[in-house]
């Protein structure tokens, strides 16, 4: 249950573009795309969701390479969570998380007893489900985003800077309990982020990207210890912890 | 708002009971003998004495008065709208059938041809004349319209009519060399106040107006003959003779019964007197034939009564119409950005022809009465509502869109369950506008044999009556403050409520 991108290649200006990329995201594991603004990290993250098509190469969920056909198929088993959350402002939590549930054909106690498993594993207090997005605080709104996600017990999940827009405190809360959720539920992981803290901390494997290319894959470790170019020093390096300031 | 397909129920029901109710008084109309008049009183006047003869003699008859000008009546006589109308001669052949070439000698035939018939003259002729207030005359040495031409200073006022019939100012100018320095039109009964008030110098008039002796005003003398005679005549349809000789009988006997004086007697009871248009006729009939007629004097009741259906008629029709059409144009526009530009630009554009323009434009098409009113609001009604759909859709924020699309629901299922309700209170914000607007605009119905709010508006005008104007502009205004009020309500009952948080 790996994803396998195959010499993907992208461009529309000359910002974000992707090129030739070849990369494995290992089943079970949590790879983190990191980089800074415009390098193409968010337009792979879209590229593997099939919101954007490759110019050229394959996606691979799987063996199942992505294409228009089994988009629909292959989405149900992709839960993809956003920064600030993407939650529909209309819908309660609970009409949000259960939306695609009852579209496929769950009874109401399928999904009540998956609402009470993904409501303990995210920590979210049952009756917050009854609120609508806006009545939500921003770290609920995310948890609430992630039971979506997990709903309907997806193979795969992407995350694209989840945790972009929140207060440094409810995201060390939400780091903290992000990161048991991963590894209780052994899912195929890509997050995405701009932050090298949060990338150490949840990764199994980096990769840094640059100006559409990977410039490094790895641990941390790795990347501290044998940097493929300079530009790998100094993005370490421009990431100082307050600790050593 | 989507899920509550009953409530979309509930609103054709109505709508179709409303729809039906018209469509009785229509098809009971089959049977009726339809007079129409123009909308100046003496038209008026000869309309509502030949339909109360016919009714006197037992032939069902209904009047449908004001109906706007020239055009619209002779297009209506021509497809069946309308039976009978008054007319005059010189319009028929210098306006009507101007192309034709025709002299009155050739008209009969001409218009037997057509399947239409025309009376002998009824005794008076309500020739065109051009009229200056008596003091102007004086101080200016003003008798004949040559005279004019010496006096590039003065301000003309016309009838709108009268501007551009071939009979009327292009010709006049011609004929006396005058200037076109200051040439407004406005509507005849207004160009009087115009006159006293001096903000014009110059009107036309039909001779047999009763302002001319109330204002005291001068009529030039028509030295170089340019207006032709202009004697009053019933047109009417062969084919309604045919089937109702009576009705020739009727005909013949107004025939030479209405000397000029008379005439302008009556107009003057009407517009200097204040009696209703029914009385005077009623008075004629009794005074001339011997007599009694009945007549339904109505009540303001019973005036705002079949106002406001008639006019809730025409804004709920129209407005159903649009927004059925207009919100899947909206969301087509919104999924096929070529297909939306296109969209967006015809409404647009339809949206700039004026309103006036439009409703004569839709005669041909469809006639006189309701439907070619509903047309044009409809036509009306489709851009805010297509550009709110559009746009409401547009706006919804792309990290929505992307998490609705990344879920893996149908497109169908994504615009049904989350694209149309957030887009919601964008949507009805246009169905508020187009109604708004909507009522407004419907009062013009009234030039086309709409009914409506517009209707006492128009008689106002016509007879200079402020509570009459103000008969159809208070309902209408409360009707648009209502309208509001109910989609505010609507908003408030159908905009889910994670929305408004």
């Amino acid at each position: 249950m790996s994803i396998r991108l195959e010499k993907i290649s992208y461009s529309y200006n000359s910002e974000n573009a992707i090129d030739n990329i070849s990369l494995i995201i290992d089943e079970g594991k949590t790879t983190v795309l990191i980089g800074q603004s415009g390098c193409g990290k968010s337009t792979l993250i879209r590229l593997i969701a099939g919101f954007l098509n490759a110019q050229s190469g394959n996606v691979y969920f799987d063996n199942n390479v992505l294409q228009q056909i089994n988009l629909l198929e292959l989405r149900k088993r992709i839960g993809y969570v956003i920064q600030g959350g993407g939650l529909f402002p209309h819908l309660t939590g609970f009409q949000n998380v259960t939306l695609l549930a009852k579209y496929t054909g769950w009874d109401n106690k399928k999904i009540s007893d998956r609402i009470t498993e993904l409501t303990a594993l995210t920590k979210l207090p049952a009756e917050k489900l009854n609120s609508f997005p806006a009545e939500l605080s921003g770290g609920q709104r995310q948890r609430v985003s992630i039971i979506r996600a997990l709903m309907l017990d997806p193979e795969y999940l992407l995350l694209d800077e989840p945790l972009g827009a929140l207060d440094p405190m409810i995201r060390f809360e939400l780091q903290q309990d992000l990161k048991v959720i991963f590894q209780k539920l052994n899912k195929t992981v890509l997050l995405v982020t701009h932050d090298l803290n949060e990338a150490a901390f949840f990764a199994d494997k980096i990769v840094l990207m640059k100006d559409g290319c990977v410039v490094q894959e790895g641990s941390l470790k790795n990347f501290v210890d044998y940097p493929a170019t300079v530009f790998v020093t100094k993005f370490i390096q421009s990431q100082r912890s307050v600790l050593n300031v | 708002m989507f899920n509550t397909a009953r409530n979309i129920f509930h609103l054709i029901f109505i709508l179709s009971a409303f729809i039906s109710v018209h469509l009785n008084t229509f098809a009971q109309e089959k049977e009726t003998i339809k007079v129409g008049s123009k909308k100046f009183t003496e038209n008026v006047i000869l309309g509502e004495i030949l339909t109360q003869f016919l009714i006197a003699d037992s032939i069902k008859a209904v009047h449908i008065r004001e109906l706007g000008g020239t055009t619209i009546l002779w297009n209506a006589l021509l497809k069946g709208e309308i039976d009978i109308y008054p007319d005059y001669t010189g319009t028929i052949l210098k306006e009507i059938l101007a192309k034709e070439n025709l002299i009155s000698s050739q008209l009969e035939n001409y218009l037997n041809d057509k399947g239409i018939g025309i009376t002998k003259p009824l005794g008076f002729s309500n020739t065109y004349a051009i009229g200056v207030k008596n003091e102007t005359a004086e101080k200016l040495a003003l008798f004949s319209i040559s005279d004019l031409s010496n006096h590039p200073e003065l301000k003309f006022g016309f009838t709108n009519e009268f501007l551009d019939r071939k009979d009327g100012w292009p010709g006049l100018r011609n004929t006396y060399k005058l200037f076109n320095n200051y040439v407004t039109g406005l509507d005849h009964d207004l160009a009087y106040k115009g006159l006293e008030s001096g903000s014009i110098d110059v009107i036309d008039l039909y001779s047999t107006d009763a302002e001319i002796k109330y204002y005291n005003l001068k009529v030039l003398k028509d030295d170089k003959n340019y207006f032709t005679d202009y004697k009053a005549v019933f047109l009417y349809r062969k084919a309604i003779v045919k089937k109702f000789p009576v009705i020739l009988k009727i005909l013949s006997q107004l025939e030479d019964s209405i000397p000029e004086s008379l005439m302008i007697k009556m107009n003057s009871e009407i517009k200097i007197n204040r009696l209703s248009e029914s009385i005077v006729a009623a008075n004629f009939i009794k005074d001339k034939f011997s007599l009694t007629t009945k007549f339904k004097e109505s009540t303001l009741l019973s005036r705002l009564v079949k106002n406001t259906l008639d006019h809730l008629f025409l804004v709920s029709v129209s407005l159903v119409m649009a927004i059925l059409l207009a919100i899947p144009l909206g969301i087509i526009s919104y999924k096929v950005k070529r297909i939306g530009n296109v969209v967006l630009s015809i409404t647009g554009i339809i949206q700039t022809i004026p309103s006036l323009a439009l409703l004569v434009f839709m005669i041909p098409l469809l006639g006189i009465g309701s439907w070619p009113a509903i047309a044009a609001l409809f036509l009306y009604s489709l851009l805010p509502v297509v550009r709110n759909t559009f746009s409401g859709l547009q706006n919804i924020p792309e990290s929505i869109k992307e998490s609705a699309i990344v879920l893996g629901l149908p497109g169908i299922v994504i615009l049904r369950k989350i694209e149309l309700p957030i887009a919601s209170p964008s949507i009805l914000s246009g169905i508020k506008i187009s109604a708004v607007i909507n009522v407004g605009t419907a009062t013009l119905g009234a030039l086309i044999g709409a009914g409506g709010y517009g209707q006492p508006i128009l008689t106002g005008i016509r007879l200079d009556s402020i509570p009459l104007i103000l008969e159809g502009a208070i309902p209408a205004a409360m009707l648009a403050l209502l309208v509001q009020g109910l989609f505010d309500l609507i908003e408030k009952l159908f905009v889910p409520r994670g929305l408004k948080l």
